[in-house]
């Protein structure tokens, strides 16, 4: 696998074009490779404090949008991850299936269940 | 009405907050505000904002700078201003009691205003079901109030 030089490692430092030669690393090595899928993020989220996980049930229409709104008026207020959505006024079904949540990060989706 | 502390120590920023009821308004207000005798020494940026933004949410007036002003047709320059020894901007130092003022007029466009994009807000009533179950949700303290809501 080609060598990914790391380019910045702080963010507040400016992506130039040099590096100089003897700072070439791997990324992974120093551990700062991008995260590879959105599982990879919320792990170093949630390893840096900057996830909160929502558990009670809520619903996406307005709803979830309200609670982000609201606790994102504090800055630096941490990622929300909905763990449980529930049935929407409308009759849609929840968001959160295991199947969808699966393929969205990237992992074998569970086998599906023959609907009664 | 608000005066950032940042902004040198509240000195050269004033944010306005108003209700635009007639063509015109925003601009009236924005003037006055630079120059009556309590706002006219120094401050260098007079902004006006809608009245469902915060005055004092420096946040929440970028918003309004980004999305209700234009800066081409929406920002006046007053000249040769009433300012102070103070400010280092102005070189040579004999240059510094004249100063300049920017009127930033950050309000929905008023010629447009029916047309004017309707913003998102939070409905009320989710507001209020979602402030009831705060603790609830798991966050501490008490939940935040927010400046304007959809009716």
């Amino acid at each position: 696998m080609a060598e990914r030089r790391l380019v910045s490692a702080d963010s507040h430092v400016s992506l130039g074009p040099s590096v100089p030669a003897g700072a070439s690393r791997t990324a992974a090595a120093s551990g700062h490779e991008a995260p590879r899928d959105l599982r990879d993020w919320i792990h170093r989220a949630e390893a840096i404090g900057q996830l909160r996980r929502i558990t009670e049930p809520v619903s996406r229409n307005e709803e979830m949008g309200a609670i982000t709104y609201l606790a994102h008026q504090e800055i630096r207020a941490p990622a929300l991850l909905f763990a449980t959505t529930a049935t929407t006024r409308s009759g849609t079904t929840s968001t959160g299936s295991a199947c969808r949540g699966a393929r969205a990060c990237t992992r074998t989706p569970p086998p599906r269940v023959a609907s009664p | 009405m608000y005066a950032h502390p940042a902004a040198a120590g509240g000195f050269a920023m004033t944010v306005v907050s108003l209700e635009q009821p007639y063509a015109g308004h925003a601009p009236q207000v924005l003037t006055l505000a630079a120059q009556v005798p309590g706002g006219a020494y120094f401050s260098k940026w007079i902004i006006a904002v809608d009245e469902d933004v915060d005055p004092s949410n420096i946040n929440q007036v970028l918003w309004a700078m980004s999305t209700r002003c234009n800066p081409a047709e929406d920002i006046d320059i007053l000249r040769q201003t009433w300012s102070t020894w103070l400010d280092p901007t102005q070189n040579l130092p004999d240059e510094r009691p004249y100063g300049s003022k920017a009127l930033i007029n950050a309000c929905m466009e008023h010629r447009y205003i029916r047309e004017f994009s309707k913003r998102t807000k939070v409905r009320r009533s989710v507001y209020e079901s979602v402030a009831a179950r705060w603790e609830h949700l798991g966050f501490a303290g008490a939940p935040p109030k927010l400046w304007s809501l959809q009716d």
